[in-house]
């Protein structure tokens, strides 16, 4: 029995004692009952403010809690309980007005964590988005942006119950005659679970919480109906108060406002995420995980499933029942904690170093940012002003102003444009369109540059077109003065007409911008018709050819300094053949076992030949680990 | 295709299934009661590994296994040359020679959407197994001059070295010898670079003392600091850890967390209370304060910040009111029960 007890240590996923043992987790430590990560095991402390480590439950609830009571824009609302009556709490991040500042309604995003309990990089993950919104409430860039402009609802914490077990036994594991299950590996809910390890019937129990919602609830092999198994489904679909209470988030958030969710889990670094019948959303949904990517150069990678099947995760849910963009988001490390230089026992990746905390916490905020300034609205030109360099006189002035349920153009100073004046135009957007750091416009990955704008004077002269570039490159975006809104929410840009431009020969005169925000998203071409979500797509989102439904926009030329009443898509004279989109590259869905038609001759070759060799052969699957979904 | 061609065939394949066989490094799935059984089976026959006098041997014995057993076999005989105190240089050599193996045994593991997970790392396993023993023979190094009167901590405070691992290791053990230990750091610190906080929260775990705590304090803060805070009120001394986490509040990543262990630990102690009131005042502070309360269990204390804040008006006055208000009822319902 020594032996078996010393030499089974290491599998602690599989571990074959017919009598549970608790182990603990040490650093370099050897010992009968001990399992050496090979660096020094977290514990969780207590501290509002972030550690170099893990903090404690208590404590996490204590800064969300202080951070709702010292900040009118972020409100605690109970959501449910948790099967031992834990209060559940989501945090509702933004203005209460429900508007977007550029009008229209404001849309939803929901993310949630802590669904497994021993995933710890989890609630300091979200925990850190929420810090940073409200750490930035006033920064006039993307954090007061998002605030102003989405509904964003965080549960930090969705399996209270079993999180605490975990941090209770944060240096031990128990074993049992199948895997490593409580302790601080518990993955779990902790229904018909005690708290004390050492009773060891119970120590399988619980509900994989990640395995029991709709559609696809109990309808793969990726989820089993024994309560032992670390994918036990529940006796039915949402059985559980914690998936009810996920799923009441959703009410909070808006039902018919959310379009973005995630739930974080770890470890493999990627995106998993579930393909639907909804051909536009599955679009969008590609072109955000690549946007969240970006940020941390595509460290992380992109799983999308095929539709019409999946395992009963909640990003299914979410992506199924409101058409929302919806991920699981599986935080580092990719494959073991050997990429911190530990010595890669089983499991250890849901055991991430405390050094490594600061800077995950980071890069996960970084990328949900970027998704959820993505989805929070497209970028609009929202107006424009011309004055004279030379006194500052405004020329021209105009802006969208939002009347109901749509958009007219506002002219505020309608005077006339001069040959061989040099003038500033100013334009607006509805967001920060640029990156900044250290207070300095940057690029954001390849998607948006620190210029990235094309202007010109676009019209009608004697019934021909006619064209005035400016030097946009010249241009700058305005982050220290002068901006509307939002730092880098503002263009200038100098030009000068030709000489013998004549303003009143013109029959129409357009101003022509092509940009993108800041993650790449090009402009609506007609602000008059308020963008919106549905069904998991754009609407009102229209391209250079004026169709909505491209979810591509384009160049736009909505604002008219001299308008001929014609329409705004009418082809010019001559008609300019359209430019066809290319469509959204489709990602390969990840096909377990791929196995190639035209090979498969030659698999059977090999498998008999194989046999005849008299020896095993061996399979060699997919070196990639998916382990928290 | 003629004939001739289509042997061509058969025979490049059955060339390329052969290497393809033979050649690959063993990365195979296993169920658990497969596992189970093979451990079983295999555990009678490390004991007999470890007699052998050469790697030769050793390879040869384990060689008239199946690949698969092999591996499980190597696994478990690494496990068990993990404890020895000491190494035979042919056991050494063995291990070192499996750093190079790519023998991987995957599991199945329904949690993961390919159903793989790695159970068994041979290349992993050798090398923690040769990290881990070398920690231990310089621990018995440092040990030796320790009590040889040669021990000098510079070195064996090289960052992210076995000489650090293995002093820790070392600090960890000892009782009795732990006063003479601190005093011989606290005289060599001056000339010392250390790499980390993590000799200071040893030796402050065993031994705490003002000094030590000074040292820390103008160190950078890192994970072990952290740790050093969360582990202090275990001390007895409560004097000194009052006035440590007292201390350790004017340093802006400690507020918070030296707040609520003052609150939680220390809620009655007049230092204590006398600095948890005064972070009250402290517009950086006073929402780590206020929140420190929820886990202090002073209602004296509270009630009396409670009267002040009634007669306030600030949003933090209103918020403290409703906080303190709502902690005092609770604990009157409790007493009432």
């Amino acid at each position: 029995m020594r032996i078996k007890g010393v030499l089974l240590i290491p599998l602690f996923a599989f571990s074959l004692f017919a009598d549970a043992i608790t182990f603990t987790l040490t650093n370099t430590e050897t010992g009968p009952t001990n399992i050496a990560l090979g660096y020094q095991v977290p514990q969780p402390v207590d501290s509002l403010t972030p550690v170099i480590g893990f903090r404690s439950y208590a404590s996490l609830s204590q800064r969300h809690l202080q951070m709702s009571l010292s900040s009118s824009l972020i409100t605690q609302i109970q959501i449910g309980e948790t099967i031992n009556a834990r209060p559940i709490y989501a945090y509702q991040i933004g203005d209460d007005d429900q508007q977007l500042v550029s009008g229209g309604v404001e849309g939803a995003a929901l993310i949630n964590s802590g669904i497994h309990a021993r995933e710890w990089q989890t609630p300091e993950a979200t925990t850190a988005l929420i810090e940073h919104l409200f750490d930035n409430q006033g920064d006039q860039h993307v954090a007061q942006y998002l605030l102003e402009n989405l509904n964003l609802v965080v549960i930090p914490v969705l399996n209270i119950d079993g999180f605490l077990q975990t941090q209770r036994f944060a240096s031990q594991v128990t074993d049992s005659t199948q895997s490593p299950r409580d302790g601080r590996m518990r993955r779990k809910n902790m229904r018909d679970v005690d708290e004390n390890l050492d009773t060891l019937n119970d120590n399988l129990g619980g509900i994989d919480l990640n395995r029991n919602n709709n559609p696809y609830w109990a309808t793969s092999d990726r989820s089993e109906s024994t309560i032992d198994s670390i994918v036990y489904h529940g006796t039915g679909p949402a059985s559980e108060p914690e998936t009810q209470a996920l799923q009441q988030a959703a009410l909070t958030a808006g039902e018919d406002r959310l379009r973005f969710y995630i739930d974080t889990h770890s470890f493999s670094q990627i995106y998993f995420s579930p393909y639907t019948n909804n051909t536009r959303r599955n679009d969008l949904n590609d072109r955000v995980a690549t946007i969240m990517r970006t940020p941390n150069n595509f460290k992380y990678r992109y799983g999308p499933s095929s539709s019409g099947r999946g395992i009963g995760s909640t990003d299914e849910y979410f992506a199924n029942t409101y058409h929302a963009v919806s991920y699981t988001l599986e935080i580092e490390p990719l494959n073991s904690a050997t990429e911190y230089g530990g010595f890669g026992v089983s499991h250890d990746g849901f055991i991430l170093p405390n050094a490594e905390v600061p800077r995950m916490r980071e890069e996960t905020r970084k990328a949900t940012i970027a998704g959820l300034y993505t989805i929070s609205e497209v970028p609009i030109l929202k107006s424009l002003e011309i004055r004279s360099e030379s006194d500052q006189s405004i020329a021209y002035a105009a802006n969208w102003q939002t009347q109901g349920s749509a958009r007219v153009l506002d002219v505020t100073t309608l005077g006339t444009l001069s040959a061989s004046t040099r003038y500033i135009a100013k334009l607006t957007f509805n967001k920060p369109m640029r990156a900044l750091e250290n207070g300095q416009v940057t690029n954001f990955g390849s998607l948006s540059g620190t210029n990235g704008v094309v202007a010109k004077l676009v019209g009608q002269l004697n019934n021909s077109d006619i064209e005035y570039d400016f030097d946009a490159s010249q241009g700058v975006w305005l982050v220290n003065q002068g901006f509307s809104r939002y730092k880098a929410d503002s263009f200038e840009v100098s030009f000068t007409l030709p000489a013998g431009f004549d303003w009143n020969a013109h029959s129409r005169l357009a101003l022509s911008i092509e940009t993108t925000d800041m993650v790449g998203q090009k402009l609506d071409t007609n602000p008059a018709t308020i963008v919106d979500w549905q069904t998991g797509a754009w609407t009102n989102y229209e391209d250079v050819l004026g169709n909505p439904d491209s979810d591509n926009g384009g160049a736009s030329v909505a604002l008219r300094l001299i308008d001929d009443g014609s329409d705004l898509y009418q082809p010019s004279n001559p008609p300019t053949p359209p430019t066809p989109t290319p469509p959204t590259p489709t990602p390969p869905a990840p096909t377990p076992g791929n196995s190639g038609g035209g090979g498969s001759i030659f698999w059977l070759l090999l498998l008999i030949i194989g046999g005849y060799s008299g020896r095993l052969i061996t399979k060699r699957p997919l070196k990639i680990s998916f382990l928290g979904v | 295709m003629t004939q001739s061609v289509y042997l061509k065939w058969v025979f490049l394949l059955f060339i390329i299934g052969c290497k393809w066989t033979y050649a690959q490094p063993l990365y195979q799935t296993i169920s658990e009661q497969q596992l189970q059984d093979k451990i079983t089976l295999l555990s009678e026959h490390v004991g007999s590994l470890s007699s052998l006098e050469s790697v030769a041997e050793i390879n040869e014995s384990i060689s008239i296994y199946s690949p698969t057993d092999q591996t499980v076999l190597k696994h478990l005989f690494l496990r068990e040359l993990g404890y020895q105190e000491a190494l035979s240089e042919q056991h050494r050599l063995w291990i070192s020679a499996n750093i190079a193996s790519e023998d991987v045994l995957a599991g199945y593991y329904s949690d993961h959407p390919e159903k793989q997970i790695v159970l068994i790392n041979i290349a992993n396993q050798a090398r923690a197994t040769l990290h881990m023993l070398d920690i231990k023979q310089l621990k018995g190094e440092v040990e030796r001059q320790w009590q040889s009167g040669e021990f000098q901590w510079t070195n064996w405070l090289q960052a992210n070295s076995k000489h650090y691992q293995a002093l820790l290791q070392w600090l960890n053990q000892q009782e009795s010898e732990i006063e003479n230990i601190k005093q011989h750091f606290l005289q060599q610190y001056p000339d010392l670079t250390i790499p980390n906080n993590e000799v200071l929260a040893l030796l402050i775990n065993k031994s705490a003392s003002k000094e030590l705590f000074a040292i820390l304090w103008q160190r950078e803060i890192d994970e072990f600091t952290y740790q050093v805070i969360h582990h202090l009120p275990k001390s007895n001394d409560e004097e000194l850890v009052v006035a440590q986490l007292i201390e350790s509040m004017n340093i802006r990543q400690l507020t918070s967390q030296s707040l609520l262990s003052l609150a939680a630990h220390y809620p009655l102690n007049e230092s204590s209370q006398l600095a948890i009131a005064q972070s009250l005042e402290n517009p950086d502070k006073r929402w780590f304060g206020l929140m420190a309360l929820s886990n202090m269990p002073a209602p004296e204390f509270k009630q009396n910040l409670l009267s002040k804040y009634k007669q306030q008006k600030t949003s933090f006055a209103v918020s403290a009111t409703k906080m303190l208000q709502g902690q005092l009822n609770e604990r009157e319902l409790q007493v009432e029960k």
